[in-house]
């Protein structure tokens, strides 16, 4: 209604607008000479200029003004003399104002849509994300529960999947917020509060803090939950209380159903904490393996683990960029129980590829495999956050390549996890030849070739790609 | 809502136009004044409407409305602001709407600025305006209404061709119509004399100054387009005889000889039916150009033969137009009297020889043009028509056209005194040999061609300079009587003087940019020397940076000329991610007498890079003259007689009692 | 988190690939700059097939550069200018010559220029015929007729 409101009264104003002639007092319109004597009068002038400047004689000035003037007398002659007479005439400016009305809004309402409304992108935000949620964008899904949080704070059931959420994607700090809201709505449930205390570890870099202990301490008064068990194991374990830790989990252990989703990862600490208190694995393990036995510094024979870590110093001093080598340098570093060696090979390598999340990842489950976050008492392990990344072209040229390098490789590594990227292989391939690496190229596009071979679409799409900058084509 | 409003405004402006275009003439012939000015009343309304319906689907693309189809198939949420807003003009719905835009700005302006054009001429030649203006509005509406809803709307858009997410390329249109379409007002102007029967020096007034400004604005356009080829495409190419240039380029040259012809019947009342004809033409080869490129047809005559909704409505709108006013010409034209007598010494002649052989060149460009779809349409052969042939056939004719233009000014109105300007003549062609040949001498270039080219450059500059130095009264006049006299010259002089030594200077421009650029390619390492011409180009260090949304390499390349330091250009190569495109940025620094350009290509993995180096003289002097050529037309604008035949005040006093 | 870290990572190193192709390569081009000057002048008088007007030597399209090759490869076996043009057209036809040979197709394409001269110096010269003969309006103005001019021009002050 609003909408054809103003449609008319603007059809209406603009109506009356063009009929206004009519609706104006009478006039008296001149066909005016005057304009076309100008240009002569113009003339006139120009001639006598030039005549001033000597650009013409005054012979030729007398005849220009001969000309000019007979000219003017017989345009003032032929001319229309005349002037007309307008009249205020009511009725027809109205009419024609009513008949611009009528045209305009009939025209309008046989070609329009007015009940479709307008749609700008921004007002339709829920109804994006939940296209691209229900397409699996889980970011969307976050969004849409985000905005339903801020809709309705008071409930529970939207912080709790949120948080969830949250925590699905990695987002460990995020999640820890939410499920501060979801503890408060749940009148501090266990269940809920060991979720947040567990989130706010994982935020923490995976090392237990005051808060959380404290926390985990409060629902095991109540009840007995394995994972307020586990953690306080493991903020004892990461205050050094490697005894107290190693009981405990043990004890956990043999309560937990051998179907457990989190005894893999007991028996893996348990594995370390005997290895760094060089006590006998069965005590805490009675089924342990031959190779946990091993891996917890039993039986393994010490030579055999010394060669094998020099050979890897050895390559990793040719090429710092195998990330694999460290890794197995690391293993290997503890096996031996030098666990500062361990953390030392782990912390040279994450030097190496800052740049390379992917690799980074890598480093830090092997740290915990080998329970050596536990020694290391700095801060949680991140990868390069936007700044640092942003903070590459203040870099110097050498730590720019070497960030570079890091980064390459990351993207090398993960093709190797994942093969199936097609972006990846061509940016691979492209990047090495960048760097001037012509046979890491050649393997890496021919790694590439192989996997999708068959498949000549993509193939041909590879060799648009990359083909060209290592002249295969 | 909005948008919805956007298409009643554009109701409004087709009503308003329809009304435009009837009740004046009707004022007209019963001698209503009323109704006569109800075309200004109506020119307003339409412009408003048009303004309206265009801001509305700004703002849709500003906001990605994609329930708007137009938006959904051209924008993207993800665009530049920028680019939305040029994506309003990067399609056809929205660049037809820009075009009755400018349509319908030069018809308020009339009504504004027109005051003085008595109310029986200004109100035809606004409801000649308002008639193209309601063939466009129902073409629009009908065929390409950029108001068109989807149903269900989509959320995201499909993008615009990256190609034209430059802002080169963003303000070309805008510029390039208002040339275009600015040549409607002559037309209106023209189709207004034969109906009012009414073609004198004053007619030739009010019609100039709208010409100058559409010439100019087109001018500035094609220039536009032209920088951006040249600065973007990485290879210093800056016009290609492609038939969408040519479309710009013919209004152009027409409107050139308009511009002349028009000053004849201004000065002299003569040439009138030749000024009416050329004010008809140029605007019907700017409803050619539309209907060129707004077709389709350009692409594949076939794709316009199997979906010919568009193009054929175009083509019967073209029809119409052409046919109806030329038609009218025919009927009306023997009936007006040429005033003016001359003799073949005189201004006149010159001009008039002048728009012959720039109305020549038009036509070979049109006939070079259009030739292939003809012989396509025939017959089914198909040829190309290329730079090859426009060089044979246009440069010639153009290179008269050049010569004409200096020689003109030499002769005086109605008789000139026929020694004088073969002494002018004969000394101007001595100046430019000895200079062109000091030229070839001093630069040992030896090209019949390009010195050729260069003596008629020069020949339109020395007789621009001799002109003007006689016009201000040297050598004759002591400095300070000439500096008066050259304070004082009017406007239009000045619009002239500008005007023929910007074009003398793009001349030579082209001619040197496409006779003796120099050019090197190759593979080098960093630090490596190579000769372009007389520079030496070496490529240094290679530094990797993050634009805004794409990553680039920029290079560093010194060049020397004799050992010595020159410059240091910075070329880039950049990628954009999210088009997964390339593009090159040249590296363009610029001399007074050439620009130094480098473009960084592909590493071939071993530290070395292929390189593009090109030495292009002249190129600053092309932009240079274009600017001149445009700011000359706005400066005759300011000419103090072109504010539509004001009276100035001693005139006025003078006048008043007797009347 | 992880992924956008590692997208703006990636994003930063792709900033050295971008690979423009560029009319003409290094690699295809002649060593001996005469040769080199002789291919492009071939060249410019050869159509891009796929472009709206451009020359092969001013085109980056793939088979713009497979034309330049055949040209290059013409040259080397040692056709001369106009046997290399023949050798293209007979493969892709007139279509593919920018500047139109003169058959019975194209004559009055290449007649247009000299037609428009002709006819301009025709019209010109009519006109001009005709004006002087056509009969100057001199009739004579009376006194009365100047003071009236002079009038409307505002002169009477002189």
């Amino acid at each position: 209604m609003l909408f054809w409101s103003i449609l008319t009264l603007l059809a209406a104003l603009t109506g009356l607008w063009m009929a206004r002639p009519f609706l104006r007092r009478g006039q008296m319109e001149m066909d005016a000479t005057d304009s076309s004597i100008s240009i002569y009068r113009d003339q006139l002038d120009e001639v006598e200029r030039d005549r001033q400047a000597g650009l013409i004689s005054d012979g030729e000035c007398q005849a220009a003004r001969h000309e000019i003037e007979r000219r003017a007398l017989s345009a003032a002659r032929n001319l229309d003399q005349g002037f007309f007479v307008g009249h205020r005439s009511v009725p027809a400016g109205l009419g024609l104002a009513g008949v611009s009305v009528a045209a305009v809004v009939g025209l309008y309402a046989a070609l329009g849509a007015p009940d479709e409304p307008d749609q700008p992108l921004a007002a339709r935000r829920t109804e994006m994300l939940t296209q691209q949620a229900a397409a699996g964008d889980i970011n969307s899904s976050i969004q849409l529960l985000v905005d339903a949080a801020a809709e309705t704070p008071d409930d529970f059931e939207t912080w709790w999947v949120l948080a969830r959420s949250y925590a699905e994607i990695g987002d460990n700090a995020s999640a820890a917020d939410a499920y501060r809201h979801a503890v408060e709505l749940s009148d501090n449930n266990p269940a809920v509060l060991s979720a947040y205390a567990e989130a706010m570890t994982l935020a923490n870099g995976n090392k237990v803090p005051p808060a959380a202990r404290i926390l985990f301490e409060q629902v095991l008064a109540e009840q007995a939950d394995s994972r307020a068990r586990y953690y306080v194991a493991l903020a004892k374990a990461q205050s050094q209380d490697f005894e107290g830790a190693v009981q405990d989990w043990s004890r956990l252990y043999a309560d937990s159903p051998p179907n457990a989703p989190w005894v893999a990862m007991i028996r893996r600490d348990i594995i370390n904490m005997t290895r760094f208190l060089k006590h006998d694995i069965i005590r805490y393990l009675p089924d342990a393996t031959p190779a946990e036995i091993a891996a917890a510094g039993g039986t393994d024979s010490p030579a055999a683990s010394a060669d094998r870590v020099a050979e890897l110093t050895a390559v990793l001093a040719a090429d710092p960029t195998d990330y694999k080598a460290w890794i197995a340098l690391a293993t290997e570093q503890s096996g031996l129980g030098n666990n500062d060696a361990a953390l030392a090979a782990i912390n040279e390598g994450r030097r190496h590829f800052k740049a390379a999340p992917f690799v980074l990842q890598m480093f830090d489950e092997t740290a915990r495999a080998l329970g050596l976050d536990m020694l290391d008492r700095g801060p949680g392990v991140t990868g390069p956050d936007a700044d640092q990344i942003a903070a590459v072209t203040a870099l110097s040229q050498e730590e720019q390549d070497d960030m570079i390098d890091g980064m390459v490789a990351g993207l090398a590594a993960k093709l190797e996890e994942n093969p199936d990227n097609l972006d990846g292989w061509i940016m691979l391939v492209r990047s090495y030849a960048n760097l001037g690496r012509l046979d890491k190229a050649r393997a890496a596009y021919a790694s590439a070739m192989d996997h999708y071979d068959g498949n000549d679409s993509v193939l041909a799409e590879l060799r648009a790609g990359a083909g060209e900058v290592i002249g295969a084509n | 809502m909005i948008i919805e409003l956007g298409h009643f405004a554009l109701c409004l402006a087709l009503v308003a136009a329809l009304i435009q275009s009837t009740v004046p003439l009707w004022g007209t012939v019963n001698g209503s004044p009323a109704a006569m000015k109800v075309a200004d009343t109506a020119a307003q309304v339409q412009f408003f409407g048009t303004a309206m319906a265009f801001a509305a689907l700004t703002w849709a693309f500003v906001v990605s409305d994609f329930s708007l189809k137009v938006v959904a198939l051209n924008s993207h949420s993800s665009k530049p602001m920028l680019y939305k807003v040029s994506g309003v003009w990067a399609n056809h719905e929205g660049s037809m709407l820009l075009w009755v835009l400018m349509l319908s700005l030069f018809g308020v302006l009339i009504s504004i600025f027109g005051r003085v054009i008595p109310v029986v001429v200004r109100a035809t030649v606004l409801a000649v305006q308002a008639m193209i203006g309601v063939g466009f509005y129902f073409f629009i509406l009908v065929t390409s209404n950029p108001f068109e809803r989807l149903a269900n709307a989509p959320i995201n858009g499909e993008g615009m061709n990256p190609l034209l997410q430059d802002p080169g390329v963003a303000f070309h249109p805008p510029l390039l119509y208002l040339g275009y379409v600015g040549f409607s007002t002559a037309f209106s102007f023209a189709v207004a004399a034969l109906i009012t029967g009414r073609v004198d020096p004053a007619w030739a007034r009010w019609m100039r100054p709208w010409v100058l400004f559409a010439w100019s604005g087109l001018t500035a356009g094609i220039a536009l387009g032209s920088w951006w080829a040249y600065y973007e495409l990485g290879w210093g190419g800056f016009w290609f005889w492609d038939p969408v240039e040519n479309a710009s380029f013919m209004p152009w040259l027409v409107g050139t000889a308009l511009l002349h012809s028009a000053i004849v019947v201004e000065k002299r009342n003569a040439l009138l039916k030749w000024t009416i004809l050329l004010a008809i033409l140029t605007f019907s080869l700017s409803l050619i150009g539309t209907f060129l490129v707004r077709s389709g047809i350009l692409t594949s005559v076939h794709a316009f033969a199997t979906d010919p909704e568009r193009g054929a409505f175009i083509l019967l709108l073209l029809c119409i137009a052409i046919g109806g006013a030329l038609t009218l010409y025919a009927w009306r034209a023997p009936k007006l009297q040429d005033g003016g007598v001359f003799s073949i010494y005189s201004r006149e002649t010159g001009l008039l020889v002048n728009n012959l052989l720039l109305a020549a060149a038009c036509g070979v460009v049109f006939v070079g043009t259009l030739y292939p779809l003809f012989l396509e349409l025939l017959n089914g052969a198909k040829i190309s028509v290329g730079a090859p042939y426009f060089n044979k056939t246009f440069l010639p004719i153009f290179g008269l056209a050049m010569l004409a233009a200096g020689i003109g000014p030499f002769m005086a109105w109605k008789r000139a005194n026929r020694a004088e300007v073969l002494r002018r003549t004969g000394l101007t062609a001595a100046i430019s040999l000895i200079l062109t040949l000091i030229l070839a001498v001093s630069l040992g270039l030896w090209d019949a061609v390009g010195l050729l080219g260069v003596f008629i450059a020069s020949f339109l500059a020395v007789a621009t300079l001799i002109d003007f130095g006689r016009r201000i009264g040297l050598p004759k006049a002591r400095p300070a009587i000439a500096l008066r006299r050259a304070v004082g010259l009017p406007a239009s002089a000045y619009g002239l003087y500008l005007g023929h030594a910007g074009m003398a200077i793009a001349a030579a421009g082209v001619i040197a940019v496409s006779v003796w650029s120099a050019e090197a390619i190759q593979t080098v390492q960093p630090g490596t020397a190579t000769k372009v011409g007389p520079y030496e180009f070496s490529l240094h260090e290679i530094r990797n940076t993050a634009g805004p949304n794409f990553q680039t390499s920029i290079a560093r390349m010194e060049v020397t000329r004799n050992g010595k330091f020159v410059t240091s250009l910075a070329p880039e190569r950049r990628w954009y991610p999210v088009e997964r495109q390339p593009t090159t940025e040249a590296g363009i620094v610029t001399l007074w007498h050439g620009d130094l350009y480098g473009v960084l290509g592909d590493p071939n993995g071993t530290g070395g890079y292929v390189t593009r180096y090109y030495y292009n003289p002249g190129v600053p002097w092309m932009w240079t003259g274009a600017l001149l050529i445009t700011l000359s037309a706005l400066i005759s604008l300011f000419d103090r007689r072109l504010r539509v035949g004001a009276p100035s005040d001693r005139r006025r006093m003078a006048a008043q009692p007797a009347e | 988190m992880i992924r956008s870290v590692l997208c703006a990572g990636l994003a930063a190193l792709t900033m050295t690939l971008a690979a423009p192709v560029l009319a003409v390569d290094a690699d295809e081009m002649f060593a001996d700059p005469a040769r080199e000057a002789r291919a492009r002048e071939i060249g410019r008088e050869l159509r891009c097939l796929v472009c709206q007007n451009q020359s092969i030597f001013d085109s980056n399209a793939g088979l713009a550069k497979d034309l330049r090759v055949v040209v290059r490869e013409r040259m080397d076996a040692g056709d001369s200018d106009a046997e290399v043009l023949e050798y293209v057209r007979s493969r892709f036809g007139d279509y593919v010559l920018l500047n139109p040979p003169v058959t019975a197709q194209t004559y009055l394409l290449w007649l247009a220029p000299i037609g428009f001269l002709l006819l301009g110096g025709g019209l010109l010269s009519t006109y001009l015929r005709g004006r002087k003969t056509a009969p100057e309006d001199l009739s004579h103005m009376s006194d009365a007729d100047h003071a009236e001019a002079r009038r409307l021009l505002g002169q009477e002050e002189r």
